[in-house]
């Protein structure tokens, strides 16, 4: 097998054009895929030359190009202030710094596995900007059901919408040790105004599965005061509502148990801040 | 203490540090050499099975490939890799390449090739038929009857009963063990199992071998114990033992696992085949599936005291796994009983029962610890069981019925390393001490049965004691050379190995003290089997103890006829002088420099160079001893448990550098959290370890460990080098009991498997019925 | 293919891999401080500074540090002297087997770049990726703070 090019091209068209190539690779960190570069791969196309790895607060949300690390997004001033520090206190349990510096938020999201990241954005309502020949924005939720990384497409950013006045969130881990996969993660959000939940996100991830949204369970806060009765069954209605699988980490039985218990832990947290405190 | 020494006794700063601090080539895979080929290994992927046919021929062939091994080319020697003294009290039941892999990861062949790629193309291009056995997968398949015979060889040498798959056994018995639970008021029962774990150091295992200008093979290897290494090649390869020189360089940690000989042996015989440089760098993946682990063992523990807390009768069953092979099975055996019994060395009736069985797992070895760390979960853990049926504190019982000094225990005497032991007087016992001060330390009087709670989270603190030895008495040597030097410094040639531990430097220091020099004066070399006299090497917590020892003698030689020249030109008697600052100083205040003394030796009159070599062999090992506590919070909604404080109070007589001692201590007690809380090689139906990368098998991290306190108490062994105990495995012993027991504390719940993870302490919670955010019903 | 870039100070040109890791390149080039303790992104042992920022060198692309300044364990100090966070591990006790010292130095040294008055916490969190097996951390973490001790005194 002749070794793959390596190209960076100057262009979202050129590396459009390079994708098209039969076994071609985007590298964004590049992390992941020099740990699993198949053996036929002929052109690894690194996207570090179209200046996608800015991050701008604009009008409606906060734009990050695909190519901002995951460190960029940590350490950046207005994300760090989202919400409490909701982004920044997840990122610093993402991996370790040495990855986070290196790894991509497009690089990442594009992979669609194994993710802290996804539950986080996946409350936030985040929106992928993708480039397949043309600019496209779909809903994260929208791109993951698609196949996250499907061939002949480039995540060009990604737009975390500000939250409404209200808004709290929170997120938890489980993991073996500080430096792990986690067992479980969950992630939730809720705005509360005059008293009453109008917004409810609660995503759990790691199930193994990659993190996906309880409606059931945001259906049942919506509406409610999100005092402790209803926060107990919130838990308890994610205990069943998820979909828990076993694999070596932990068995789906104890991931029940980490779903009811992440639920209602992060739920009591935000009913201690939503609705007190600006957005 | 400092005070009683000059160098001895000072935090002296590590002799390699500022080159390894500086990124200095000095690992075995930091040099290179022109022409060197690099091997892979090609390894079973079945746990248990015969090779019915193998074919090279398509890797033979393949361009840039030089050398390919497997069986049928290959020395059918039998032997132990257990780097042991000989004879090795480890069992010959291994072929270089055998005609029968025993698990997943054993060597099928070799490649050795112009580079990684083409000899990993070359195991590609292998055909290997295997005839598939059942495979013996737990302790329990082992020994049920008609189990598949793992090993089936007729040329293997001293396997207890190999037809039941059993490898060894192996008992003590004092007083009557039966009339003595009969007499007991209170008795407890346990029985713990501990899971397959392992040493991973930061390097794995890497060889480069070569020859020398003259022909000679020459091993560069991270070892342990190089003389064991020669011995044993040179025995494989049947080469005399002057044809291989072993150096061993800065190596990347041990801990047990590099005393073993697992790359030498296939490297060396590729070098002297084509004539020219191997390398073989184990990747992390077989590090851990395929090089050695820690033998899983379950043991059963029967305790019984008096009501006034006088333990009276102690059983202790214990059985081992040492997976494929035999390595250190018999006597990492013996060691969970001679390690943890004298603990309790006054009780009159004592029984030890021990079996160490094969299964078709990864291979066990030497692992620091070395079975007191498995023995100790049970031990410990039933001292507490009684001392709660008793209505006497944790503490107090283990303080009334510790080994102090003067005393002995029979079990010295009946347990020995693969042959019976040494009788023994414990000549220093610091542990009462270590037990104050560390319950001081962690607030035992005030946290101890509390059971604070925290939201979910609910407190509790434990503790357990721990003892080890200080070297193999009457086997283990080491030795040492010194010699002056014109500006009266010295060269200090050890076989002693620092494997990262810094006994280069403690070793320099004992001979600094003893020549009135400071460290700076004393130039060390060490394990290089052409340049330095003998030493077993690192293990068994000897080289503190043992080649200490054998340094101070040498030092006191030369120190006598650095006097003798002194007094010459002096012109005095050499009783009455004294040594220090680099001088000789006689009563009247007149001196000499130890440079005056090297040159007028050298370059004057009766010219000679002064110098000696000494030897050691230990007559007993005198044990360190630990007192260990921990604060944890345990989760009852998830079963996590947090380690919040931790105290390991320690006696190891003089510790001749504290920094490092204490490092020791502290490296050690993080490696035995893993061991209790996160580790383990998680293995499927088919013998497979899933978790072979650092992502999933889980060391601790930065994040992972409480504050760890270390308290070493004033202590002196009247037998030791200035004093001096071993230091370095104590440690790990202590955090599977001490948290098991502070788990206990904190919710009632009694664990008896390790590793405590959140799932199985929640688990254990949920059983107990002290779960919370169960579903009702 | 051929890349340039600059490794302690030396442009470098190198002829790669273009599937081969940084940390592959830099051994061979010599930069044998740069240590493979897994290859898979796990220890951190193979740590250096790209554009100033530590990195797993065996999960980057060689290719991709085209134009990059990179420094190593050999380059943290400069021509001749040790960096404080070298004089601080030596003088600790946190240099035991020595293996993982390069990569904790070099993560060590970002985050004192970017955050020159870290909490022992901050240290803990940003050494998470470099795992130990010989000191239970204690004294690595004593040595940085003992560095950014002397780091403040200096500034004074």
């Amino acid at each position: 097998m002749p070794p793959p090019e390596y190209v960076r091209p100057a262009s979202l068209a050129a590396a459009i054009g390079l994708l098209h190539r039969d076994h071609a690779r985007l590298v964004g960190g590049g992390t992941d895929v020099i740990l699993r570069l198949p053996p036929d791969v002929d052109t690894l196309i690194d996207l570090s030359d179209l200046g996608l790895d800015t991050i701008v607060e604009m009008d409606d949300g906060t734009y990050i190009g695909s190519m901002a690390t995951l460190t960029a997004i940590l350490e950046h001033p207005g994300l760090a202030r989202l919400l409490d520090g909701y982004v920044a206190s997840m990122m610093r349990q993402v991996g370790s710094p040495l990855l986070r510096n290196l790894a991509t938020i497009g690089g990442h999201i594009a992979r669609g596995r194994i993710s802290d990241v996804i539950p986080v954005l996946l409350t936030l309502d985040a929106r992928v900007g993708v480039y397949d020949g043309a600019d496209h924005s779909l809903g994260l939720e929208e791109y993951l059901e698609a196949g996250a990384g499907r061939s002949g497409t480039i995540v060009t950013h990604v737009m975390i919408p500000h939250p409404a006045p209200g808004t709290a969130a929170e997120f938890l881990k489980f993991g073996r040790t500080a430096f792990d996969l986690a067992l479980l993660n969950c992630a939730c959000l809720a705005t509360v105004s005059q008293g009453h939940v109008t917004t409810a996100r609660v995503v759990i991830g790691e199930t193994p599965h990659l993190g996906s949204r309880l409606a059931s369970v945001e259906r049942l806060l919506v509406g409610s005061d999100l005092g402790p009765a209803v926060i107990e069954d919130a838990a308890e209605l994610a205990r069943s509502a998820v979909a828990a699988g076993s694999d070596l980490r932990a068995s789906a039985a104890y991931r029940r148990q980490l779903a009811f218990v992440a639920t209602k832990r992060c739920l009591t947290a935000i009913a201690s801040r939503a609705g007190t405190v600006p957005a | 203490m400092s005070d009683k020494f000059d160098v001895v006794g000072h935090s002296e700063r590590k002799l390699d540090a500022h080159a390894l601090a500086t990124g200095q080539p000095l690992f075995v895979a930091d040099r290179t050499m022109p022409d060197t080929l690099v091997m892979k290994l090609l390894r079973s992927p079945l746990p248990h099975a015969r090779i019915a046919h193998i074919d090279t021929s398509r890797a033979e062939t393949l361009d840039g490939v030089a050398c390919v091994l497997d069986h049928r080319n290959t020395p059918a020697t039998r032997y132990t890799t257990a780097g042991q003294g000989y004879p090795e009290p480890s069992c010959y039941d291994t072929r270089m390449f055998d005609t029968k892999v025993r698990f997943v990861g054993d060597r099928v062949a070799a490649v050795a090739a112009e580079t990684k790629a083409i000899a990993e193309e070359a195991l590609s291009l292998i055909a290997v038929e295997y005839e598939e056995i059942d495979p013996v997968l737990s302790i329990d398949d082992a020994l049920a009857e008609g189990a598949p015979v793992i090993h089936d060889e007729d040329d293997a040498l001293d396997i207890f009963d190999p037809a039941r798959n059993i490898v060894a056994r192996t008992a003590a018995d004092v007083g009557d063990i039966e009339a003595g639970f009969a007499e007991c008021d209170v008795v407890v029962e346990t029985t713990c199992e501990t899971q397959y774990t392992q040493h991973a150091p930061l390097e794995t295992h890497t060889c480069l071998s070569y020859l020398d200008p003259d022909g000679r093979l020459v091993l560069y290897s991270s070892t342990q114990v190089p003389f064991h290494v020669r011995r044993i090649v040179a025995r494989l390869l049947d080469l005399p033992v002057s044809r291989v020189r072993v150096i061993k360089p800065r190596i990347g940690g041990g801990f047990g696992t590099k005393q073993e000989i697992l790359l030498e042996d296939v490297t060396g015989l590729a070098t002297l085949r084509t004539g020219r440089p191997v390398f073989l760098e184990l990747t992390r993946a077989e590090e851990i599936y395929a090089s050695r682990t820690r033998h899983p063992f379950r043991v059963r523990v029967k305790l019984g005291a008096m009501a006034d807390g006088t333990i009276h009768a102690l059983d202790l069953e214990a059985i081992s796994n040492t997976g494929a092979y035999g390595t250190h099975g018999l006597t990492v055996l013996s060691n969970a009983g001679s390690k943890t019994l004298p603990l309790y060395g006054r009780v009159p009736n004592v029984r030890f029962r021990g079996t160490v069985v094969y299964t078709n797992l990864p291979v066990g070895g030497a692992y620091r610890g070395y079975g007191a760390s498995q023995a100790c979960f049970p031990l410990e853990t039933a001292v507490d069981e009684a001392a709660e049926r008793l209505g006497i504190d944790a503490l107090e019982l283990r303080a009334a019925n510790h080994i102090r000094a003067g005393e002995t225990s029979p079990i010295f005497e009946q347990l020995g390393e693969g042959r019976p032991g040494v009788p023994m007087t414990i000549s220093s016992c610091g542990l009462g001490e270590c037990i104050t001060l560390g319950a001081a330390r962690i607030g035992w009087a005030s946290k101890r049965g509390v059971r604070r709670r925290e939201g979910p989270w609910v407190h509790g603190v434990g503790m357990s004691i721990h003892m080890q030895g200080s070297g193999i008495p009457l086997v283990d040597m080491g030795a040492a050379t010194l010699k002056m030097n014109d500006d009266g410094s010295f060269n200090l040639l050890i076989g002693a190995t620092d494997i990262g531990t810094g006994s280069d430097t403690i070793l320099g220091q004992i001979a600094a003290e003893v020549l009135g020099v400071t460290l700076d004066d004393i130039v060390v070399y060490s394990s290089d089997t052409d340049m330095t006299p003998f030493d077993v090497g690192a293990y068994a917590s000897s080289t503190t103890y043992v080649s200490g020892t054998a340094v101070e003698r040498a030092a006191l030689d030369v120190r006598g006829q650095v006097l003798e020249v002194a007094a010459a030109l002096l012109e005095t008697g050499v009783d009455a002088l004294t040594v220090g600052d680099g001088r000789v100083t006689a009563p009247d205040g007149s001196s000499v420099t130890l440079g005056d003394v090297a040159m007028e030796s050298l370059y004057s009159s009766d010219q000679h160079q002064i110098g000696a070599t000494a030897s050691f062999v230990p007559e007993v090992s005198p044990p360190p001893f630990l007192a260990s506590f921990a604060e944890v919070a345990v989760d009852l909604e998830t079963g996590r448990v947090k380690l919040l404080d931790y105290v390991a109070a320690a006696d190891c007589g003089t510790a001749i550098n504290p920094a490092l001692a204490e490092g020791q201590v502290e490296g050690a007690v993080v490696q035995g959290i893993g061991y209790a809380l996160t580790e383990q090689l998680q293995i499927d139906g088919r013998g497979r370890v899933r978790n072979a990368d650092l992502a999933r098998f889980k060391i601790p991290t930065t994040l992972d460990v409480p504050p760890i306190h270390v308290i070493l108490v004033d202590s002196f062994d009247p037998t030791g080098p200035m004093g001096a105990k071993s230091i370095s495995e104590i440690g790990i012993n202590g955090p599977i009991p001490t948290i098991a027991n502070a788990i206990r504390d904190a919710t009632g719940v009694h664990l008896r498997e390790t590793p405590f993870t959140a799932e199985r302490v929640f688990a254990a919670l949920v059983a107990a019925g002290v779960a919370e955010g169960v579903p009702a019903g | 293919m051929r890349v340039t870039f600059t490794v302690n100070d030396r442009p470098t040109t190198a002829d790669i891999d273009p599937g081969e890791s940084l940390m592959w390149v830099l051994r061979r080039l010599g930069w044998t401080g740069v240590k493979n303790g897994c290859d898979n992104g796990d220890c951190g042992t193979c740590a250096v500074l790209v554009d100033g920022r530590a990195v797993n060198a065996c999960l980057m692309f060689a290719a991709k540090a085209a134009g990059t300044t990179i420094v190593t364990i050999e380059g943290l100090g400069g021509e001749g002297t040790l960096h404080p966070l070298q004089r601080t591990a030596v003088d600790s006790g946190s240099v035991q087997c020595g293996f993982c010292t390069p990569g904790v130095l070099m993560t060590a040294a970002d985050l004192l770049a970017h955050n020159p008055h870290p909490t022992e916490y901050d240290i803990r969190e940003a050494l998470v990726g470099n795992l130990c097996r010989c000191t239970g951390y204690v004294k690595q973490i004593e040595g940085v703070l003992a560095a950014v001790a002397a780091m403040a005194e200096d500034e004074a």
